[in-house]
């Protein structure tokens, strides 16, 4: 299958997210930590369809219909969602906000292509083409829309603002970036890897 | 609009997510999910329906009430409680669908056949006839 996908750089792609979450369907529900789920039945009037095992038999959480009117979900997770489990609800809303990119930017090409299954989804959308997979770009899609930059470099200066206070070389400690994204990633509802993405795609702080 | 999509739009009306609304409601989430997508037809109990027609915020008695227990009807294939009980109507049912199967009918004038039952049930028309 032809994996290719339309080239979009990622100032485009943070621009589709920013756009996203600023429309005014989304006011009310475009501040941290985002409810993406909310957002893709309610407001998209997405439908969702839990399967049971779909984690288990697909190493995923979601899935976004071949005619993109829905989103699979792994009914365990889905039914854990807001239940208390942290980990489970943040990969869930990386998850369902990585769906709602291809949703977003890959529509047209998704239609283009009918796909049956999810296994021809998921073999178009991680096929690699020259300037990226469709698996990337809603990766950073999903970065930027649950993560919105403004209130990032906010929570990060604070977070370093409240180290130098108590340690001032404390930048120079090993694994000072991962304790700084591990700081400020309960407030954007995400685990701490999506954070030092952030911080190093946004040149706030690149990894050496 | 088909019953399960009917079923969606009300559950977003109260603004609540598949999830929330199976939760609150004691409903499976996966087979809630075939009702709203038409892949399982609705019950075949009125009592159940109606229940339903309750938690999805509908009234007794009222017209979108009256409409719900009609679409549930329709997508089990039954003809309407409504309809059923009226023998006239049931009498002219034959006539009224080879009209429709024959005449390959535009929904306007579809609507203005279904109209023009209703007007020869409605009280109305009866007087003028007696």
């Amino acid at each position: 299958m032809n994996g290719s996908v339309k080239y979009r750089d990622k100032a485009a792609i943070w621009r589709a997210a920013d756009e996203f979450r600023e429309s005014s369907d989304l006011r009310g529900h475009d501040i941290p930590p985002i409810d993406v789920i909310y957002i893709a039945e309610v407001i998209l009037k997405l439908d969702v369809v839990p399967l049971p095992d779909l984690f288990a038999d697909q190493r995923i959480d979601a899935a976004l219909l071949p005619d993109a009117t829905g989103v699979y979900i792994d009914e365990d997770t889905y039914m854990s969602w807001e239940k208390g489990i942290r980990w489970v609800e943040q990969r869930l809303r990386f998850s369902f906000a990585h769906e709602l990119g291809h949703y977003v930017l890959h529509q047209e090409e998704i239609a283009a292509k009918c796909f049956r299954t999810i296994g021809e989804f998921r073999q178009w959308a991680a096929a690699p083409s020259i300037y990226g997979s469709a698996e990337y770009q809603a990766n950073e899609f999903a970065g930027r829309f649950l993560v919105p930059r403004e209130i990032l470099l906010s929570e990060y200066d604070q977070a370093c603002q409240n180290l130098s206070n108590a340690e001032p070389g404390w930048r120079a400690i090993e694994g000072a970036r991962e304790f700084i994204a591990k700081k400020v990633a309960p407030r954007f509802g995400v685990n701490y890897q999506v954070i030092e993405t952030r911080f190093d795609h946004e040149t706030i702080w690149t990894a050496e | 609009m088909s019953f399960g999509e009917r079923v969606k739009e009300l559950r977003i009306t109260q603004k609540r997510t598949l999830r929330q609304f199976c939760l609150d409601h004691g409903h499976d989430p996966s087979n809630w999910s075939k009702i709203e997508r038409g892949i399982n037809p609705p019950p075949y109990d009125d009592k159940t329906v109606e229940r339903w027609a309750r938690q999805l915020g509908l009234k007794a008695g009222t017209e979108d009430w009256q409409d719900f227990m009609d679409q549930a009807a329709v997508a089990r294939g039954e003809l309407p409680k409504a309809v059923l009980g009226d023998e006239e109507l049931l009498r002219k049912l034959p006539v009224f669908f080879r009209s429709i199967r024959g005449a390959e009918l535009t929904e306007e004038q579809l609507d203005d056949l279904i109209q023009k039952v209703r007007e020869a049930h409605s009280p109305g028309e009866r007087k003028r006839k007696v």
